[in-house]
């Protein structure tokens, strides 16, 4: 760990195609312990591993400091990549992993600050669920402003930070990393048929939220942890 | 035909998976229908309005802040949360991690707070024990005052341990009373010697350096005295002359805990000047320095009068006759030994002073003391003397009011002789509370008469049955060592300096 890892340059080159594998010599060196190979792989895969973990916590400071605490898992087990998977799954499984435990932790957080509120428990679901949806992200702007702003972007993280984790962990793979159902599947460690199933759920949830569109479907409404099989 | 109702056709036509036959029957049926046209465009709409969203710029530094933190980790080393690499999203970690973020932030807080307050406390109470040993020991000593400069001494001034040999003189002056300060020289010269003079200690505590000149009449209104110290090394002997309110200086328990495996001997001494403590400080071997804590104490304490010898020694009657010769030698008056750990006491407020009988002083110290109570003196309240009585006081007045406390075998109706030569038997205990500048005066006309051995006995006798109940201390008087020749007197006298400002003399006729 002595040797410093290479700052992104512009000689670092873009990011890699999808599903690089050992016979990059960078992540081929990477993997043997080379810092500066490592740090070029980081910084050709900063942004969109920042991208995806900015529309799952939907919040840049926390983006920044979850992908900062994705790297550094990266580093420390880079050595241990099985060669058998792609760099790009294994990297967004990692990023997955910590941007759903950050939101947990936020979540849980978030909950007990609204029980500890005084508000009565038992006052409905649907609006302590309103709350927590509302609260998801304290420093986010508020309803208000969102309102007021009226930003398509904007308005789709709304429907984005709406969904359950699992939901939206698919929706960002498929959407903004543009994964297909087989990575988001090795991503997520779930069969394709769930991935699907979770994806047109979700599309379906963020059509509810955008749309405000009931669908005449049996199946639970997504944005319902409870739903989850 | 499809079936509207398959999500997973569905989504692979929103998602262009389908093949282009089966994509082309979707699309027809999509058509077909107007609900399920509007969802599909509904979806499609959304789902290229996601893919459409802008991509963020990572900050700047997010690199280099992993750098930064690859750096304090190999410093630090790993951070102890585990690496959640398991399966998926699922929540892999143990139960303890799965605690609420916040509330384990709490605790550790708490926690890590908690540590701090009780380390600072630690830290504080070492520092404030040390600092009182050192203070002792002679290392502190205030920096406004300049020491004078002493002739030289053949010793660095030092704290020498338990096991150092003895070596000369060095003494240190106090630089905080000037008193002390403007002392000529002490000589070099030792005397009484402790037989192993590796395992006694002195400290003499003075407060006359700075005392006031007159003594408020209750106890609770000792005068701050400017917390001043000076300590003087007498080669391995530590000698503190201090100069600071009693209540903060009261020795106690501690103090036997002070020097660990020693036995500790407190005693309280009638007030020297600093003259007298000075020589003393050359006289008095002392070969370890021991700490002494002090805290809010006795009130019959906290007098500014007192002095204070707390001796440390391996051999407790070593240390105590050590003690007792140097007082003799130095005609200090003890009040007393206390071999456990506290020294010796007397609690003035519970001392019965209702059978008290009144007492004639000499013209000269009545008519004294009769102007101080008229001057609305704090002790004005306390019967004047009306028997005449040879009283040991010095031609400065140093008497402010006296007492005869009836001893149990005294007579009441007995009274006192005019003259020392005419003084009847029976022998009576007379409180005196003088004007402690004076008490030095006082001892020394007093300690100048040495009891005959049967004197001695009924002194002591006197002794235990007046103070026992305050101290014990009846083997004192047969420890001091006999002078040669004692001189001619009319009493026999023995001063107990009690609390500062009071007095108790034995007096026995002398025939």
């Amino acid at each position: 760990m002595g040797e410093p890892l290479a700052i992104p340059t512009s000689e670092t080159g873009p990011a890699p195609e999808l599903g690089s594998s050992v016979t990059d010599p960078v992540l081929a060196r990477a993997i043997a312990g080379d810092r500066h190979a490592l740090g070029v792989l980081l910084s050709q895969h900063q942004s969109r591993l920042y991208n995806t973990v900015l529309r799952m916590v939907s919040n840049r400071d926390d983006a920044a400091e979850v992908t900062q605490d994705v790297m550094l898992k990266i580093v420390q087990h880079i050595g241990g990549f099985r060669q058998d998977a792609k760099l790009t799954t294994w990297m967004t499984r990692i990023a997955m992993n910590q941007a759903i435990s950050h939101l947990r932790k936020r979540r849980t957080r978030d909950t007990v600050s609204l029980e500890s509120s005084g508000r009565p428990s038992v006052a409905a679901d649907d609006q302590a669920a309103s709350l927590r949806a509302a609260l998801t992200d304290h420093r986010e702007p508020t309803a208000e402003h969102r309102v007021e702003t009226r930003d398509e972007a904007e308005c789709l993280q709304a429907a984005i930070d709406r969904l359950d984790d699992d939901f939206r962990a698919v929706l960002v793979l498929r959407d903004v990393q543009q994964l297909d159902y087989a990575e988001i599947a090795e991503a997520l460690e779930l069969k394709i048929g769930t991935v699907k199933s979770r994806l047109f759920r979700a599309r379906l949830a963020v059509r509810e939220q955008l749309h405000g569109k009931q669908t005449p479907s049996s199946e639970s409404s997504p944005a319902d942890p409870a739903s989850e099989q | 035909m499809i079936d509207r109702h398959d999500p997973n056709l569905l989504l692979d036509y929103l998602e262009g998976e389908l093949p282009e036959e089966a994509a082309a029957e979707v699309a027809a049926a999509v058509r077909a229908d107007p609900e399920l046209r509007l969802l599909m465009e509904e979806l499609g709409a959304d789902r290229a309005a996601l893919r459409a969203m802008p991509e963020a710029e990572p900050p700047s530094d997010l690199l280099e802040g992993v750098q930064a933190q690859l750096e304090r980790e190999m410093l630090l080393g790993p951070p102890p949360e585990p690496i959640p690499l398991a399966r998926g999203h699922r929540n892999t970690q143990p139960p303890a991690a799965n605690q609420p973020s916040h509330l384990r932030d709490r605790l550790v807080f708490l926690g890590g707070l908690a540590a701090l307050l009780a380390l600072a406390a630690g830290i504080t109470l070492y520092s404030l024990s040390q600092t009182s040993l050192l203070n002792f020991a002679g290392q502190n000593t205030p920096p406004t005052t300049p020491a004078p400069v002493q002739p030289p001494r053949t010793a660095t001034p030092a704290v020498p341990s338990a096991t150092d040999p003895p070596s000369t003189f060095a003494v240190a002056p106090n630089p905080a009373s000037p008193e002390v300060a403007a002392l000529p020289a002490a000589p070099t010269r030792l005397r009484n010697q402790p037989s192993d003079p590796s395992t006694a200690a002195w400290f003499i505590g003075n407060t006359s350096a700075s005392m006031p000149s007159s003594m408020p009449g209750d106890l609770g209104d000792s005068p701050p005295l400017s917390n001043s110290r000076a300590d003087t090394f007498v080669d391995g002997v530590a000698i503190a002359l201090e100069s600071a309110p009693l209540e903060e200086r009261v020795p106690t328990v501690s103090e036997a805990t002070a020097v660990p495996g020693h036995a500790m001997q407190a005693v309280q001494v009638a007030a020297v000047p600093p003259d007298r403590l000075r020589a003393l400080a050359d006289e008095v071997r002392v070969v370890r320095a021991t700490g002494a804590q002090f805290r809010q104490g006795e009130r019959s304490l906290a007098r500014p009068a007192q002095q204070q010898i707390i001796l440390a020694a391996q051999d407790a009657e070593l240390a105590e006759e050590e003690l007792i010769r140097w007082a003799a030698q130095n005609r200090v008056a003890v009040l007393g030994i206390d071999q456990k750990s506290r020294p010796a006491r007397v609690d003035l407020e519970s001392r019965a002073l209702a059978d008290t009988e009144p007492l004639t002083l000499p013209e000269t110290a009545a008519s004294e003391a009769s102007k101080e109570s008229a001057a609305g003196s704090a002790t004005s309240s306390l019967r004047a003397p009306t028997t005449p009585m040879p009283m040991p006081v010095g031609k400065s007045g140093a008497l402010r009011r006296q007492h005869l406390a009836r001893d149990e075998s005294a007579s009441d109706d007995s009274p006192a002789p005019a003259s020392a030569p005419a003084l009847a038997a029976p022998p009576r205990r007379l409180l005196l509370q003088v004007n402690t500048d004076q008490i030095p005066q006082l001892i020394d006309q007093l300690a100048a008469v040495e009891p005959s051995p049967e004197q001695t006995r009924q002194r002591r006798a006197l002794a235990t049955s007046a103070l026992r109940p305050h101290f014990a201390f009846d083997a004192l008087p047969q420890r001091f060592p006999q002078p040669p020749s004692p001189p001619p007197g009319s009493i026999d006298a023995l001063v107990f300096q009690n609390a500062g400002d009071w007095v108790e003399v034995v007096i026995t006729p002398n025939p």
